[in-house]
């Protein structure tokens, strides 16, 4: 076991993690971090047509040891819906 | 040691019939339970009935993707619910999550006295539904609400249940009590400090605004309490240091 320290960025505000998180294996952090980021992404959206949400893991050395993050766009087409579509209920 | 005043810091013994008392009173024991004590493990027969005094226990189902907390027991309730159904076994693990004081009884003691009385089950019984009534809010909470919300909540309820405003919690235990993975744990203690409802360290967690956090918690806090005062009775049986609400900034 060795304890690793998920730090978040949500939208450009920094949480640090000051505990850490005992993990066996590389693939134990890997996989925290992936489900902690979709679990945060849902709570946030929606909330405007952008959002960056990034978690950085460190080792008990301070090392950079894993990025991931998760970009969420919207992009409006021109020719956009007024409400009318018979897709607007898909 | 006074068997006496022991017996009456656990509500449900509080509020016992005294001749039901009298029956439990013999075999009850005066204990201390340490953090992490084993109280019921899952699939096994359930040993000893717990009425703590004070601490907590959590009620934790396990899967192969985690394990996330069911049921809180405090000072206000007692373990072996199951006993009080008709069964002997315990279906989820149980343990000792903040150390404290706890009454203990042999199970067939227990049930030898539900089955001689004709008072002590009715009274269990409507324990056992308030504590289903807190496990169907934690089900809708954990489907439908933010990790915030839910900490927010889990923290209420815990004040409720220590003596101060002081848990000692580490963000592993929590993220298991809410289900949650770690470090969204890490970001809602942080959001919650920044708006001053608590004072968050390594290992603590201060109640610093009861209200601003029963508003955050979005009736998720409030219903499974209310419920329970109406089955069993008040649960104000420990002193509570309530924060006041604090300016906002």
């Amino acid at each position: 076991m060795a304890l690793y320290y998920f730090d978040v960025d949500d939208n450009g505000t920094f949480y640090p993690d000051d505990e850490g998180t005992d993990c066996d294996t590389f693939d134990r952090v890997k996989e925290e971090a992936i489900r902690a980021l979709v679990e945060m992404i849902k709570d946030s959206l929606p909330d405007g047509d952008r959002h960056k949400l990034v978690i950085k893991v460190r080792d008990d050395g301070g090392d950079l040891v894993l990025k991931a993050s998760l970009n969420f766009e919207v992009e409006a087409e021109h020719r956009s819906y007024g409400g009318s579509s018979p897709d607007s209920h898909v | 040691m006074d068997l006496h005043f022991e017996t009456t810091k656990n509500a449900l013994l509080r509020l016992c019939d005294p001749a039901d008392l009298d029956r439990l009173r013999p075999h009850l024991r005066d204990t201390f339970l340490e953090l992490r004590t084993p109280l019921e493990k899952a699939g096994n027969r359930i040993e000893f009935v717990y009425f703590p005094c004070s601490g907590l226990a959590s009620v934790v189902a396990k899967m192969r993707g985690g394990d996330a907390e069911v049921g809180i027991i405090g000072f206000e309730g007692m373990t072996g619910s199951a006993l009080v159904m008709g069964d002997d076994r315990a279906t989820h693990d149980c343990f000792i999550q903040i150390p404290g004081e706890a009454m203990v009884i042999d199970a067939s003691r227990f049930k030898a006295a539900l089955d001689t009385s004709d008072t002590l089950r009715p009274l269990l019984m409507r324990y056992v539904h308030a504590f289903h009534i807190q496990a169907t809010y934690t089900a809708l909470i954990n489907a439908r609400c933010k990790i915030e919300e839910r900490l927010a909540r889990w923290l209420l309820m815990c004040d409720d249940r220590v003596d101060g405003n002081r848990i000692d919690i580490t963000h592993e235990y929590l993220s298991v009590m809410l289900g949650v993975r770690r470090p969204g744990v890490t970001v809602a203690l942080q959001v919650l400090e920044g708006r001053s409802l608590i004072h968050s360290r390594r290992g603590e967690v201060i109640i610093r605004d009861r209200e601003g956090l029963i508003d955050l918690a979005k009736g998720g806090y409030g219903e499974p309490e209310a419920e329970y005062r109406r089955l069993v009775g008040e649960i104000a049986v420990q002193p509570q240091i309530v924060a006041q609400r604090e300016p906002t900034r």
